[in-house]
């Protein structure tokens, strides 16, 4: 049977085929023809196709689209017998590649140029493609140039990997950073952000934290001292730093390091058998404490990962 | 969904003729124009919906005899259906037609082209509408290779600028592709 020619029918019918496929199935079809190619160009920036979003990992190297109604996900797999979609799954596209990172490079690239949605956010291993992460960074620079979010893991020290990666990329609103890194590093963070989580946090210092205004702050396995919290607190009630905190939790020691970390002034203590509902947080107990505005908080503990305790404030 | 046909006989107060390009004429029902948004607006503009007023046939140059045929068979499937809601158009996992419309549209991808551009000339939302979702449902689950296949799209001379890959030219049309652009339906020229 002779093919339907798709490509020939009128705008107004293009745009309503184009847009019940799913975003892989238009990326597919873009890449049938250099016209078909220039079609999904140009419906791409109208609605619904110009709304999808993609999230790039190039830890388990995939590019997902996102769109309002689905989630769609192009893997990269050295399995040759997994290639095409997953149990009859048109959401998800096994490719085959020996070069994991180049395939996902160019594919991200293509759509990138092609449909223009924007990266909302990018996963990185230092660790699993080591030779790979400055020209991981380098692609993002050039072709994807900004994300929301990142989230940067490894098991290596990535000192070197997260400075040439955040001097080059700009990151938006959050990062969490979950790869180890020396115990003298500096971390130069991009400006604005609102959001961030450091697992690995043991080369934080008090007066990195005290330059930070960010809405929401976690830092695991920290050192820093309960007496630097309790000035880190003291300096939020009286309006000296941290003045967008909505958020903030930290690892520490024990229980018995709260009563010093507290040790605050007009502190008032919360009820231990009543549950209150803070920000969607269950907040049993903990205390209350006020910044020089007006602004209430409530401070509190609960057991956190492994066995560590949680310090927790929740700007009211 | 499904509706029952109770049957009408068309008289000369609530009927209109239309003359198809190849100049046969079809008697139509008024109330089956409802469905048509060129024909409701063209009836109501001559206002052929009074009795007291001469109805002249109406030409439709773009609409052969055999897609005229075929679309009444769809407006009078669609008789008593509701008034046809077009929703935000997005991609859904679950297009699902009924055996009738499957069977209606179970003909050769050119009678289907020409079909669709008939319901786009006549602004007929709901059989304009599920032509495009079978269409789109052709390509579900098929890779750029695939589709191709599908669209009958012949080989190009280039290659991919990313993978190096061949990748092809519609022949079938002109090189620029895009026609003018015009996001909403224009009526015939009555």
């Amino acid at each position: 049977m002779k093919g339907f020619p798709l490509l020939c029918l009128p705008n107004v019918a293009l745009q309503e085929v184009l847009s019940t496929m799913n975003p892989l199935e238009l990326v597919f079809l873009s890449k049938t023809s250099l016209k078909a190619q220039k079609v999904a160009k140009f419906f791409s920036k109208q609605k619904p196709i110009s709304q999808y979003s993609i999230i790039l990992d190039f830890e388990n190297p995939s590019l997902q689209i996102d769109g309002t109604t689905t989630k769609c996900l192009y893997d990269i797999s050295n399995l040759k017998y997994m290639e095409g979609y997953l149990n009859n799954d048109d959401e998800y596209y096994v490719k085959y590649s020996k070069n994991h990172i180049t395939a996902l490079m160019e594919f991200a690239r293509y759509v990138i140029e092609v449909f223009g949605w924007p990266v909302r956010q990018v996963q990185l291993n230092f660790g699993k493609f080591r030779n790979k992460n400055n020209s991981i960074t380098d692609f993002l620079k050039i072709h994807v140039k900004n994300t929301d979010f990142c989230i940067l893991d490894g098991d290596i020290i990535a000192d070197r990997y997260a400075s040439y990666f955040f001097k080059n990329f700009q990151v938006t609103v959050g990062i969490v950073l979950l790869s180890k890194m020396s115990a003298n590093f500096r971390l130069i963070l991009p400006q604005h952000i609102h959001y961030l989580d450091i697992q690995e946090s043991d080369y934080i210092t008090y007066d990195q934290i005290n330059n930070f205004n960010f809405d929401v702050l976690k830092l695991c396995k920290t050192k820093i001292t309960n007496q630097e919290l309790n000035l880190f607190f003291k300096n939020w009630m009286a309006s000296k730093s941290h003045i967008n905190l909505r958020s903030f939790l930290i690892s520490i020691e024990n229980l018995e390091a709260f009563d010093t970390i507290a040790d605050l002034p007009d502190v008032i203590k919360g009820d231990p058998k009543t549950v209150r509902i803070l920000h969607r947080e269950q907040v049993v107990g903990g205390c209350d404490i006020k910044r020089n505005d007006g602004t209430v908080a409530t401070l509190y503990t609960k057991s956190g990962e492994d066995g560590n305790v949680d310090l927790i404030l929740i700007v009211h | 969904m499904s509706c029952e046909e109770p049957t009408t006989s068309p008289t000369p107060e609530n009927n209109i003729t239309v003359v198809s390009s190849d100049g046969k004429e079809f008697l139509l029902d008024l109330k089956l124009t409802e469905q048509s948004e060129t024909l409701a607006r063209l009836i109501s503009n001559f206002e052929y919906d009074r009795t007291d007023v001469k109805k002249d046939p109406v030409p439709l140059g773009n609409i052969t005899s055999a897609q005229m045929q075929k679309i009444i068979e769809w407006l009078q499937h669609h008789r008593y259906y509701p008034k046809w809601e077009q929703n935000d158009i997005h991609y859904s996992t679950s297009f699902t037609f009924e055996t009738w419309v499957e069977e209606y549209l179970n003909i050769p991808n050119n009678e289907m082209f020409e079909l669709l551009n008939a319901a786009n000339y006549l602004n007929i939302p709901r059989l304009f509408s599920t032509i495009c979702r079978i269409m789109a449902s052709r390509i579900t689950g098929k890779s750029a290779e695939q589709i191709r296949t599908v669209l009958n799209i012949k080989t190009d001379v280039k290659n991919d600028v990313y993978t190096g890959i061949p990748i092809q030219e519609d022949s079938s049309s002109s090189e620029d592709g895009m026609s003018e652009i015009s996001l909403s339906p224009s009526p015939p020229p009555i």
